[in-house]
């Protein structure tokens, strides 16, 4: 199966070609591993899939210079951003940008690049949206493949192994998971791992696949290291270095990366090497049930915001999928007049199996909840159904009592917004000569918390 | 500092939502010339102020309890049931040494109470538990 050269549209890079470097084997066959069966994935790529979106729900930015921009995706971002505080500019990230915007990469902080392009238009990603239509886009590919892991909204990796039988070779299934998604720019790249299917996704063109066959190493030898799927700051680093391009790290043992990187200096010199051990990962498919309304006018009010959680809600328990069934979460998503969209998750006490029981747990919450500005219209999606009802015993009953007497209390003070008048006995010093010395009530709940 | 204790130790209540039990209440008590309880009083609202003293009647400050209803009324003592003294940390000091002098009474409607002459304030109160 393994040709050097492309299949319908697939080809490797001239360039690949082009170095005079001897070619790169992958560990497993360095050494001397038996060689099992090769597992074909295919990466499914929307490039600037966000601000694809964005073009599409208004297209008078398509003829602008755009960064879409919000928290980073990634985990070890996150992380960095919870340290440095989610509400500082620092700790934006560019998600998408425009075309034009050349200079500027996902996940590269906001700050630098508006300070390298003055003036561009910022707008707050819609990550609920992003996540929400590409969700349709693979579900239609999951009427033609079973495996399929979503690493983040505009990327995904289908496991296309063994499909022959059905499809026939990889160009026939490549063309056939095109097929499924019209109205974006798709790129499809499909390699022996994630990491050589995302590569060649790189270089494939509007619509079509590229397959990565041969020696990885030879096609990845000019790839620029901002392709690597690794922080932006390690990016950065790795230029500072003078490793522009994956060849440069590949020619340095793996120890002296490591040493200079950290783990993910190790983690860079195996994908430079054409080696990514992440195993695909199918998404799991969740039953949930989803409705939505477009508010007259953008809202806070409760008194506008409550009929409409509960005429979701009327919605969507009519829906067969619910009929007997029972909602363990639900999630409300908004978009927000001039703001960022604003979401919210409900994990209910007790699966919730009618509108009221769930309403009653989205009103406690909301009443809680902070609303960061006038609310355009609302999506509820109830999700985790189930068909039973059941509550666990517990063997301990004793310790189960004060679970539900917690969980009771906590609910009081969601619904009374204050701490609940509940107090528990204790003992201070009982052998106490004055009376109101033995024994005191201990509020079991705490004032404020 | 001072002034937030005394306010906790007089409502029996804390922030860290900790309440005394038991805590004892204030309540204005009648005595005879050998100060033995002849009636008693709960304070009617917490709004009440103190009202006279005089060498029979000792007017006690409020503190809103209503656990004896006495409807404002005075309440005749039946007949005093026991009698005990309590002294302890008197090693703190006169000011805050504990004194008390604790009656257990019959009141006229049948109830049972204990109630206490605090000797240092010269204060009546109703100890409950």
């Amino acid at each position: 199966m393994v040709s050097t050269q492309e299949t319908t549209n697939i080809a490797i890079p001239e360039t690949a070609h082009a170095s005079n470097r001897p070619p790169r084997v992958s560990r497993s066959r360095r050494f001397g591993k038996p060689v099992t069966t090769v597992k074909t994935v295919a990466c499914l790529r929307i490039p600037n899939f966000p601000w694809q979106l964005e073009v599409a729900r208004k297209p008078e930015l398509g003829d602008q210079s755009l960064i879409v921009a919000g928290k980073a995706l990634d985990l070890i971002e996150d992380q960095e951003i919870r340290e440095t505080g989610s509400d500082a500019l620092s700790a934006r990230v560019v998600i998408a940008a425009s075309p034009d915007l050349t200079d500027v990469s996902p996940g590269m902080p906001l700050v630098e690049a508006t300070a390298r392009h003055r003036g561009v238009q910022v707008i707050e990603a819609d990550i609920p949206l992003y996540g929400m239509v590409f969700d349709d886009i693979v579900e239609n590919l999951e009427r033609l493949v079973p495996d399929i892991e979503v690493a983040t909204p505009g990327l995904a990796y289908v496991g296309i192994w063994g499909l022959e039988g059905l499809y026939g070779d990889d160009a026939n299934i490549v063309r056939l998971l095109a097929s499924t998604v019209d109205s974006f720019d798709l790129r499809i790249g499909v390699g022996e791992n994630k990491w050589l299917a995302y590569a060649a996704s790189l270089l494939s063109r509007a619509n079509s696949g590229r397959k990565v066959t041969g020696e990885p190493g030879k096609f990845l030898d000019k790839f620029p290291v901002d392709a690597l799927p690794m922080p932006y700051e390690l990016v950065k680093r790795l230029h500072s270095f003078g490793l522009k391009t994956m060849g440069h790290i590949a020619d340095i043992p793996r120890g002296p990366m490591e040493a200079q990187f950290g783990l993910n200096g190790g983690t860079a010199w195996e994908l430079a090497n054409g080696i990514d051990h992440r195993p695909l990962i199918p998404k799991r498919s969740a039953l949930g049930v989803s409705e939505h309304l477009d508010f007259p006018d953008p809202t806070v009010s409760m008194a506008t915001i409550l009929p409409a959680v509960e005429s979701l809600l009327d919605r969507a328990y009519g829906r067969p999928q619910l009929s007997n069934r029972f909602a363990r979460h639900a999630n409300l998503q908004s978009q927000v007049f001039q703001k960022a969209p604003w979401t919210m998750r409900i994990g209910f006490k007790d699966p919730a199996g009618n509108k009221n029981k769930a309403l009653f747990a989205i009103k406690s919450k909301l009443d809680l909840a902070e609303i960061p500005g006038p609310l355009e219209d609302m999506r509820i999606t109830l999700s985790g159904i189930t068909g039973e009802a059941g509550r666990q015993e517990s063997m301990w009953l004793e310790v189960k009592r004060d679970d539900d007497l917690r969980e009771t209390i906590s609910q009081l003070r969601s619904r009374l917004k204050i701490a609940p008048p509940v107090y528990q006995v204790r003992e201070l010093e009982p052998w106490s000569r004055i009376p109101e010395r033995r024994f005191a009530l201990v509020q079991m709940s705490g004032p404020g918390g | 500092m001072p002034q937030k204790r005394t306010k906790e130790k007089a409502t029996g209540k804390n922030r860290n939502g900790i309440k005394l039990l038991n805590a004892p209440r204030n309540i204005e008590v009648r005595v005879d010339n050998q100060r033995s309880p002849t009636s008693i009083r709960v304070p009617s609202s917490q709004n009440d102020k103190l009202l006279l003293v005089n060498s029979s009647l000792l007017v006690l400050e409020h503190a809103g309890s209503n656990y004896l209803v006495s409807d404002g009324r005075w309440i005749d003592v039946s007949s005093v049931l026991d009698l005990w003294k309590i002294n302890d940390e008197w090693w703190r000091g006169p000011e805050d040494e504990i004194a008390r002098l604790y009656y257990r009474l019959r009141l006229s409607n049948g109830q049972q109470v204990t109630v206490y002459l605090d000797l240092v304030k010269n204060k009546w109160f109703r100890q409950a538990g």
